[in-house]
Formats: structure tokens, C-alpha cells, sequence
């Protein structure tokens, strides 16, 4: 039986007095795309920020790559291979666009020069500063940097947000790649239509709780009313 | 006749040696949804700072309600009921989604020079704030620290503050960002009932909602007009086609 590069098994997590997260569970294999979907306010973001180290879990387990990592600092967990492209962008504004991708770079099949061949405003922005950089341009410098981390697994948390719809397009177009690449890919976005096609398992939240998993082509018209709201 | 709220003409900004605003006029008239769209990074968020005040123009004029505001600050503006969302939410996150609102509607209603009754204590503010919460769907969240809310939420906190201005003009960068489906579908019904408030001025990527909503798009590319018309012109135009909307929009 193969196993799972993430697994995160009956996840809680508080922001103060509030739980945001009562049972997450989600399982991602190598090579695998699986979509974390729900509502706005479900706990999708806040199971990332659990992943990542960003957010201590209360209960339950994640372990990544055979490591326990549910009370590990958050830049251990991204040194075993996790790269994060968070919501909101989260660039280092005083920092050059070079700065900011070079950072955390690791050697692997993702070189400074093969983002910018992905992503050609950032090479023309390559020594402005991070907050010169306009809201769009900011997204496409959070997805280089964590491509230049050559991650085990890649997180993608409404990653084509703010977007044109033509370099959305080439994102969709490049992380199809990454998956017949082999790449294993966590997912958050809203554009079903993109995101469906490419991910092998969705997982649905529903205050904080795991309710649904299953394969695309299971996920009825009923379950995206109930808990998508579409 | 067209009778716009807003007038911009002949603006132009720039930073160092990029050009983000050249040359650009454009017209926001009563009762419309005008959708400015363009590539990352062709000057839609500065051309709203220059129409907010956040940013100072190079050249030009800035008309709204017929007043010449090129110079006036930011606070003079909104108090002349100009009212923006951001493109990166500015939400107190300390304060609770029913007390953002209601600092809007005191500034608004001016009941912050009352001595006697506490602004939390105000039935009548708290019931506007209240309604102006229901308008967007967060009145199950009225209670929540804004810090607690999710990316998409916070983004329908905004729309509430907006309209608990009652503004002139509503300025809205990116407001669907990070909305669910159905905070989109909710947001875009909020919106066609918004512009008989006050006419808007919408920056979005979504163009299904663009699209929906627009009565007129305009289109910009390195801080230049490239194409200005109905969604049917626009959505035709090979040139916004290639820069912008790409092959199966």
C-alpha cells in the first residue's frame, strides 16, 4: 500500500476561544491533486495554515512525509518539502522581486530562470521592489517563489485570485503540467470548471469538519448545493 | 445625455520610468456599472488611487458631482461620498464585523458628537449597521472579530462599510476575490441593486460577473485606454482578446 505523502487525521484547531477546525481529515498520496473545497469561512485556509505549522493544532494528527509535523515550526515543515502559496499573497514587500524568489530556493527542477520564462512580468520586475508591484503581479511572485522551493508538495490557496483570465489560463496550463509531472498538489479555488479536470480527489468541509470525500465524477449536483452553494 | 458622476480627463501618473496612467479619460454616469479591466499590473488599483486621493496625478483632472477634486484629500473626497473597497482588505481586524460597519454609519450619520447615548448602546445605529450586514449575507456573523472572518467574507465586510457610506459612487477593486460561487452569485445580485444607490466604478477579473453586471467596459494596458464599449464590442475585440481575456474567455 503506498504511502501517503500528507495525512491529517481528526485536525482541530482554535483561533483563541473560537474552534475553527472540530475534524479535518485528508489524505494526499504522491503524485496525487487533491481539491480542499467548501464555503467561505469552512476552514480551508485554516487547515493550510495547520499544515504548514502556521496555526497549532488543538487535536488530531498531521504527519508529512513519515513526519510527525503537528507541533513542528512552520519553517521545519517547509524545509521537508512544503510550498505554500497563501492567500493573500504574503510577499515581502521591502524585499526585490529577486529577493523575494530567490529567498528559499532550493536546486531542483524549478530555476530562477525557468520562472521567469513562466511568468515574464516578474522577469521584467526582477529588481523592483516587492510592494511596487501590483496586486496581480504580487500573486504571480507568491506562486514563483514557492515553485522555486522545488516542493514535495505544493499548495495552491486561491492561487489564480486577482488574476487576468489569460495568465490564469497558463497557471490552470501549468499545473496540469506539474500533475502529469508527478508533482503532489494541494488545491483552493473557486473555478470549479479549472479545477475539477485536473484533481483526482476533492474533499469538502463544512464547519470545520471533513464531510465528503470521494472523485470528481462523484461529487453530485446535491452535495456542490448543499455544501458549495452552486 | 450621459450625466457623469465622475469625469477624469487627460490623466496622467507616473513612477520612475514606468508610465501607469497615460494619457486616460473616462466617464462614470448615473445609474451604470462601468467595468475597468486589464492586464496584471496596467493601472486599474492606481487609476482608483488618483480617484480616491490616495495617489497624487502627474497631469489631469478629476471631476465628481460636477466639482473639480484633483487636489482635495482623501477624507474631503469621501465625505463627498466617494466610496472604495481595496484590493487588500483594510478592516480594523481587533473590532467585531458589527463594529466596523458602525463606525461607518456614526461617521456617516454624525452621532459621534453625541454625548448621551454610547455608540454601542444607539438601537437606531446598531439596527443600520445591522441591515447593512443582512444586505451582504453576514448577519450570523455580526458577533465575529473581523480577524476570524475568511478572505471571502472579509471582502462582503467591505461591500457593507461601502454601503453603509451611502455614497455618490461606489469604487470597487477586485470585490470578488476570494468569494465563493455563491458569495459571487450573492455579491452580483447585491451590486445590480447597488447602482440605483450610486453608480459604480468595478475593477474584477471575473469576467462571467463583469460580463453580467457591466453596462460599459473599459479596457486598459499599460496605463492606456486599448478599447471602451458594451460587453458584446469587448468581449469581440481582438486585441482585448490576446492582451487580456485570452483564448476561451
Amino acid at each position: 500500500m503506498t504511502q501517503a505523502l500528507l495525512q491529517v487525521s481528526n485536525l482541530a484547531a482554535h483561533y483563541g476561544v473560537s474552534q475553527a477546525l472540530f475534524d479535518v481529515n485528508l489524505t494526499i498520496l504522491p503524485g496525487q491533486v487533491v481539491a480542499l473545497m467548501g464555503r467561505n469561512g469552512m476552514g480551508k485556509s485554516t487547515t493550510v495554515s495547520a499544515v504548514c505549522g502556521l496555526l497549532s493544532p488543538s487535536a488530531g494528527k498531521v504527519s508529512f512525509n513519515g513526519h510527525d509535523c503537528g507541533q513542528m515550526a512552520s519553517h521545519k515543515i517547509a524545509r521537508l518539502g512544503i510550498g505554500l502559496v497563501p492567500e493573500g499573497r504574503r510577499c515581502f514587500p521591502n524585499l526585490t522581486v529577486r529577493e523575494n524568489l530567490l529567498m528559499a530556493a532550493t536546486e531542483g527542477e524549478w530555476s530562477l530562470a525557468k520562472v521567469c520564462g513562466l511568468l515574464p512580468r516578474l522577469s521584467e520586475r526582477l529588481d523592483q521592489y516587492a510592494n511596487t508591484l501590483s496586486g496581480g503581479e504580487q500573486q504571480m511572485l507568491a506562486i514563483g517563489r514557492a515553485l522555486l522551493t522545488n516542493p514535495k508538495l505544493l499548495i495552491l490557496d486561491e492561487a489564480t485570485e486577482g488574476l487576468a483570465p489569460v495568465i490564469r489560463q497558463e497557471i490552470w496550463h501549468i499545473v496540469a503540467n506539474l500533475k502529469q509531472a508527478g508533482q503532489s498538489i494541494l488545491l483552493i479555488d473557486k473555478s470549479l470548471a479549472e479545477l475539477l479536470p485536473i484533481t483526482d480527489e476533492c474533499v469538502l468541509l463544512e464547519r470545520g469538519t471533513t464531510v465528503w470525500k470521494g472523485p470528481p465524477n462523484a461529487l453530485t449536483d446535491d452535495l456542490k448545493d448543499r455544501y458549495l452553494g452552486i | 445625455m450621459p450625466n457623469p458622476i465622475i469625469e477624469i480627463t487627460d490623466l496622467n501618473k507616473r513612477f520612475g520610468a514606468i508610465q501607469a496612467t497615460h494619457d486616460l479619460n473616462l466617464t462614470l454616469n448615473v445609474g451604470e456599472i462601468h467595468a475597468l479591466i486589464g492586464p496584471n499590473g496596467a493601472g486599474k488599483s492606481t487609476l482608483i488611487k488618483q480617484i480616491t486621493g490616495y495617489l497624487q496625478p502627474d497631469q489631469g483632472e478629476i471631476q465628481f458631482l460636477g466639482q473639480t477634486i484633483t487636489q482635495m484629500s482623501p477624507a474631503s473626497r469621501a465625505r463627498m461620498g466617494l466610496a472604495q473597497t481595496f484590493q487588500v482588505s483594510s478592516l480594523i481586524m481587533e473590532y467585531s464585523c458589527l463594529d466596523n460597519v458602525l463606525l461607518v454609519v456614526q461617521a456617516r450619520s454624525g452621532s459621534s458628537f453625541s454625548f448621551f447615548v454610547a455608540v454601542r448602546d444607539d438601537a437606531n445605529l446598531i439596527q443600520q449597521a445591522q441591515d447593512f450586514l443582512q444586505q451582504v449575507g453576514l448577519s450570523d456573523r455580526q458577533h465575529l472579530r473581523a480577524s476570524a472572518l475568511s478572505h471571502g467574507e472579509r471582502r462582503q465586510l467591505e461591500i457593507a462599510m461601502a454601503l453603509a457610506l451611502e455614497p455618490k459612487a461606489f469604487l470597487l477593486d477586485e470585490p470578488m476575490a476570494g468569494m465563493d460561487p455563491a458569495g459571487v452569485k450573492q455579491l452580483i445580485e447585491s451590486l445590480k441593486t447597488m447602482r440605483e444607490q450610486a453608480p459604480i466604478l468595478l475593477i474584477e477579473h471575473d469576467m462571467a460577473a463583469v460580463f453580467e453586471l457591466a453596462d460599459r467596459i473599459t479596457v486598459l494596458d499599460y496605463g492606456r485606454v486599448i478599447a471602451s464599449g458594451d460587453v458584446e464590442s469587448i468581449r469581440n475585440n481582438k486585441q482585448v482578446q490576446v492582451a487580456y481575456l485570452g483564448v476561451a474567455s
